[in-house]
């Protein structure tokens, strides 16, 4: 489904002493079967930009389409429809895990919306987010925090959206943790054509994953583009306060230190390791 | 959304918010209890005086403050229909459809619907202008005589301070679960009552794990920050009156002489 905004704005409790603007005049298109990374600082409006795309918050200003259905500041229906059609996964699993059991809650959306489930699929999408079977009959309240995750992953995925949206969705977890989570990602983004929308702070997940990354900051969408491309604007990403990824930095540096000649092209760690040393091989690195 | 403000805390640099808690707490506790004595209507003309004048330096917009009571003026619009409805004695002053009206209906009604209003506002500015923290110091101080019979000042003031710092944590939470199980498609603004009533378990659930995860940890912080009750604790904020608390407070005298004098 593609995605598009059309002028939006957003202002939280608004009329009062609160009144918070977090969205201003935000205007992207986002192709179905992408996978987009939105990055930046703390409070630039990320969280309030996503939850535009499910109708948990409507536009103050502007229109959200999302594949055939339409949110504007006036009265919208179809919600539920539309939250059926993206899925969305929360930073914390604690704030939806409830039933007894792992197949209860993996029940509890599709129960919601009316769809019928079988065993077969719930195994599988299990599978998929890498548990095992046997997790079905426990309570998701004694699983570790990282399993708390996946199941909380899989609650949504049971629903077979075809956006998926996770906002912050490693945070908390451990270096292998992160890691395998953003690989489940990026199987279901290519065997699912699903439609991933994932907000981080990781550039470097951002660069590897993602094909369009959306940079926002302070309520604007200041750069849209190819991550190799949004990487070049160095200057301007340091002075919005991100980083960059460690890996465009080594180049950089190595380039201005040592005169290197190689240039970042989206290869990957091995095979930019593999490059140096050859140079540095062929004797150019003194 | 959010339009009662009865207990909201609004920052700002007025004059109203840097008084002296305790003595912003006397003023309200003794307001509230005069107005009950309150007979003449120059005595209601000088509380509406007081309030109005604090309302004005508090320096929070008028449209908010009036908006934020909307709830309230139901109310005392309700207090005000019910008191002509039944009151069945004295003058009769005009006929509604047939229907008399009586002439002291309309006074009492009157009279205690602008009490409850002056109550509200004045309680409300409290709020308004004080922050939570500021209440439980004051409160604290102003309970402490109860010490010497026993009762846990220090435990009560604590107990207070924690709740109302976890009100807004609790609030947000509720937000984050309830937009978790939205997603999910759980709906508890629509359909049947039963299921309404059924809609509130996913969200009750997951509230109240989290609550008592969070209150074991700040049992557990505490402890480890060498907490140990009240017993020889010093205090980082330390109430003291400043001149500004003298002259409100001598204002305030004033004002009780005058609702003597017109009394
Ligand atoms: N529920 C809310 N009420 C009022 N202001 C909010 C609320 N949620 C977020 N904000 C404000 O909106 C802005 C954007 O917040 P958010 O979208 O959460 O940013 P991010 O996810 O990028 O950190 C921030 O200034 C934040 O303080
Ligand atoms: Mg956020």
């Amino acid at each position: 489904m593609d995605i598009t905004f059309k002028n939006v704005s957003y202002i939280y409790q608004k009329n009062s002493p609160f009144e918070q603007r977090a969205l201003e005049d935000i205007n992207v298109q986002l192709p179905s079967g992408s996978f987009v990374s939105v990055v930046g600082h703390t409070g630039s409006g990320k969280s309030t930009f996503i939850q535009h795309l499910n109708g948990l918050l409507e536009p103050t200003e502007g229109v959200v389409q999302v594949g055939p259905y339409e949110l504007s500041p006036e009265k919208n229906k179809h919600l539920k429809g539309l939250r059926k059609n993206v899925g969305m996964v929360f930073q914390n699993p604690d704030h939806q895990l409830f039933e007894e059991t792992v197949q209860k809650e993996m029940m509890f959306g599709p129960k919601n919306f009316g769809i019928n489930v079988t065993g077969t699929e719930l195994e599988n999408v299990i599978k998929d987010v890498g548990l095992d079977l046997d997790i079905l009959s426990r309570s998701p309240f004694d699983l570790s925090g990282g399993q708390k995750k996946r199941v909380a992953i899989a609650s949504v995925l049971v629903l077979k959206p075809k956006v998926l949206i996770l906002d912050e969705p490693t945070a908390g977890l451990d270096p292998l943790g992160k890691y395998k989570m953003m690989e489940l990602f990026s199987h279901l983004h290519k065997s699912q054509q699903l439609t991933i929308i994932l907000v981080t702070h990781h550039m470097e997940d951002a660069l590897k994953y993602s094909d369009q990354m959306m940079v926002m900051n302070k309520g604007k969408v200041v750069l849209i583009d190819h991550p190799l491309n949004v990487f070049k604007r160095k200057e301007y990403l340091k002075e919005i306060g991100l980083a960059l990824p460690e890996k465009i930095e080594l180049i950089e540096i190595l380039q201005k230190e040592l005169n290197l000649t190689i240039d970042d092209a989206g290869q990957s760690v091995d095979e930019l390791a593999k490059s140096i040393g050859d140079w540095v091989k062929e004797g150019s690195g003194s | 959304m959010n339009s009662l403000i009865i207990g909201q805390y609004v920052p700002k640099e007025s004059i109203i918010h840097q008084l002296d808690s305790r003595l912003k707490i006397s003023i309200v506790f003794i307001y509230v209890i005069i107005l009950f004595a309150a007979e003449t209507s120059l005595n209601y003309l000088l509380f509406f005086i007081l309030s109005i004048l604090c309302m004005s330096l508090t320096q929070i917009k008028l449209s908010f403050i009036i908006k934020g009571l909307k709830p309230v003026w139901f109310l005392i619009v309700i207090t005000f229909v019910l008191h002509i409805i039944l009151t069945r004695e004295g003058d009769i002053w005009f006929d509604i459809f047939g229907f008399p009206v009586y002439k002291e209906a309309i006074i009492k009604g009157f009279e205690i619907a602008l009490r409850f209003f002056l109550l509200i506002l004045m309680t409300t500015l409290l709020t308004l202008t004080t922050s939570p923290i500021a209440i439980t110091d004051a409160v604290e101080e102003l309970l402490s005589p109860l010490k010497k019979v026993n009762v846990p000042v220090h435990e009560l003031a604590l107990t207070m301070s924690i709740s109302l710092r976890f009100i807004p944590t609790l609030i947000q939470e509720v937000d984050k679960i309830s937009k978790a199980q939205a997603s999910r498609g759980l709906d508890f603004r629509t359909g049947k009552m039963k299921d309404r009533v059924q809609a509130i378990i996913p969200l009750i659930l997951p509230l109240f794990i989290s609550a008592f995860k969070r209150a074991e940890e700040l049992a557990f912080a505490m402890e480890a920050r060498g907490y140990r009750g009240g017993e020889g604790r010093t205090k980082y904020r330390e109430l003291r009156f400043k001149n500004a608390d003298y002259i409100a407070g001598l204002s305030f005298i004033l004002f009780l002489v005058g609702f003597i004098i017109t009394r």
